[in-house]
């Protein structure tokens, strides 16, 4: 894993990448205990079209000149780990790529997603296995359940946060 | 480091996302070796980030994560 940390540092130095963030079941590991997952979703800002469409997925070439051709679904495998690259696709991830903290993992720093971004995007995707994972923050006391419903009322997800309420999930 | 502010157009992930749960489900049937490789692999890690939890934690508790920047 520290190998997947250090590329990711050199693409962004390189420019292969302009930044990333770990979101996903991987950064949640930075905050409360692991999931039944091994992809590492790494957030970043992707060129568009108008219409909306990727154009081009970055630091895909980059991984290729360096040795990393393996593709396992929709991810490249590094050391054995597939790194997707999640795109940016609405404010609240945006949000959550530009306030991501770094952290460290045996002595290299990693860009991370804050934990009530996290929980905020879980309940905006809303899946079932969404509200878990938004309970495990919640349940460990690794959430700052202020700013969380900050996010929340910016957000707009009042609606999905009490759905997340009522299904007793908190 | 040159960061780079998103235009409001963002890319539509459905499909990526789609994509990536039909793989989620082939890997799913991958032999049961395999599956406890991942696990064991995954354990590592997270036994590995066991004080950078307990650290965020502490942050939290005291009030000192901030959110520089909003996006609404």
């Amino acid at each position: 894993m520290k190998r997947v940390f250090q590329l990711l540092n050199e693409m962004t130095r390189d420019g292969a990448i302009p930044n990333y963030a770990i979101g996903g079941a991987i950064g949640a590991v930075f905050y409360v205990e692991p999931f039944a997952t091994q992809d590492i979703d790494v957030f970043v800002l992707m060129e568009t079209e108008q219409a909306g469409l990727v154009t081009e997925i970055p630091g895909w070439q980059y991984l290729r000149d360096h040795g990393y051709t393996e593709i396992r679904g929709e991810a490249i495998v590094v050391e054995d780990w597939p790194l997707q690259f999640v795109p940016v696709s609405n404010e609240l991830e945006e949000e959550a790529y530009l306030n991501a903290a770094v952290q460290h993992f045996e002595g290299e720093p990693v860009r991370v997603v804050l934990a009530e971004h996290l929980v905020a995007i879980a309940l905006q995707t809303g899946r079932l296995k969404d509200f878990v994972r938004a309970q495990m923050f919640l349940s460990q006391q690794a959430v700052d359940e202020d700013l969380l419903l900050d996010i929340i009322n910016r957000h707009g997800l009042e609606q999905l946060w009490a759905e997340f309420q009522i299904k007793g999930l908190q | 480091m040159s960061e780079k502010t998103a235009t409001k157009t963002y890319p539509d992930p459905t499909e990526l996302y789609s994509r990536k749960e039909a793989q989620r489900k082939i890997e799913a049937k991958r032999p049961v070796s395999e599956k406890m490789a991942a696990v064991t692999r995954l354990r590592d890690f997270e036994r590995k980030l066991d004080d950078v939890r307990k650290a965020n934690r502490a942050k939290r508790a005291a009030k000192q994560v901030k959110i520089k920047i909003k996006t609404r």
